[in-house]
């Protein structure tokens, strides 16, 4: 936010380009912005070092084997929130926690490779949580997607 | 769908490398897990073509205009439910879509700029076919949120999602 320095239309350009063909390299974008190959290079470097973009590789939960995915509404007390989030993060198959305004505040989007295994981490590792008071679960029936794009860095 | 392949020891580490640094080259990896530079592009190869892996960029949600985010609950009529999860999931605003169980049988995650341009997708979901009624749930913040992670039942072209990209300079 304030923190973030300002992008100007150079690496707005740079940042389209990337969100269009994330391999594309330093000279195809300098070719086609008509810069030096070194002045995109240092503003691709700067980008990255401040965490505006990333460029990644990311895993396709579905082909890896997890065909369920869960969302867990939990109910608790607002002061517990934060902590009760904290301690659900540390559980490797949860892909996000989104805190809301009003009871259950919190989702947890987590994924399985099996109804069983959504079981127990609804039971055993979320259920026994203290403040947890109660928790309401749906799962995916058929297509699903979670898109790559926008991150907090 | 050649969607069997199952990555070993080495490819999770190509993966983590990746991860970190998605233009890390062939060779650079190689030197790193002490293989050869073709050993390296023949894995890679194999990830992408099973659909496991994708190349991507992640943009930071402060560098971007999006203000106000949550999930949007809809209850679609079965007959309708297929071209409604199309219709949402291709929507610019929308980063992820689901059919689920319960009576709002699609969620839907969504960014906009305000509240007024929420307000308007939200009136756009409305439109669509066999929407019955819409539930939006606005997002306080994200203790977690694993972008190393995404999902896709089908290979449709939803993949990537950059909404709006980045805001400009001039206020």
């Amino acid at each position: 936010m304030g923190s973030k320095r300002r992008l100007d239309s150079v690496d707005r350009q740079i940042i389209a380009m990337l969100a269009r063909a994330p391999q594309t390299s330093n000279r195809d974008i300098a070719a086609q912005l008509g810069v030096a190959e070194s002045t995109i290079s240092v503003r691709v470097d700067a980008l990255i070092r401040d965490k505006v973009i990333k460029l990644s590789v990311q895993q396709n939960i579905v082909k890896a084997g997890y065909g369920v995915l869960g969302w867990i509404d939990v109910s608790c007390a607002f002061a517990d929130a934060e902590r009760i989030a904290g301690e659900i993060s540390s559980i490797e198959t949860v892909f996000s926690i989104s805190l809301f305004f009003e009871n259950p505040f919190l989702q947890v989007m987590v994924f399985a490779q099996s109804a069983a295994d959504l079981r127990e981490l609804v039971e055993k590792r979320i259920g026994i949580i203290p403040g947890v008071d109660a928790i309401a679960a749906d799962v995916s029936i058929g297509e699903a997607c979670i898109k790559q794009g926008i991150a907090s860095l | 769908m050649s969607n069997s392949y199952v990555p070993d020891a080495i490819d999770r580490q190509i993966i983590d490398m990746l991860h970190d640094d998605g233009r890390a080259s062939n060779r650079a990896i190689g030197r790193h897990l002490d293989l050869s530079e073709a050993a390296i592009r023949k894995r890679l190869k194999r990830l992408t073509d099973s659909g496991l892996i994708t190349y991507g960029l992640l943009i930071d949600v402060a560098a971007t205009n999006m203000q106000v985010f949550g999930w949007i609950y809809v209850e679609v009529h079965p007959a309708h439910l297929g071209t409604a999860y199309k219709a949402i999931a291709g929507m610019d605003r929308c980063s992820g879509c689901a059919m689920k169980t319960g009576t709002y049988n699609l969620l839907a995650h969504m960014y906009a700029k305000d509240q007024r341009a929420m307000t308007a997708t939200i009136e756009d979901i409305y439109r669509i076919p066999g929407v019955a009624r819409v539930t939006f749930r606005q997002v306080n913040k994200y203790p977690a949120h694993r972008h190393e992670f995404i999902v896709d039942t089908s290979e449709h072209e939803f993949r990537s999602w950059h909404g709006g990209v980045v805001h400009s300079d001039t206020p």
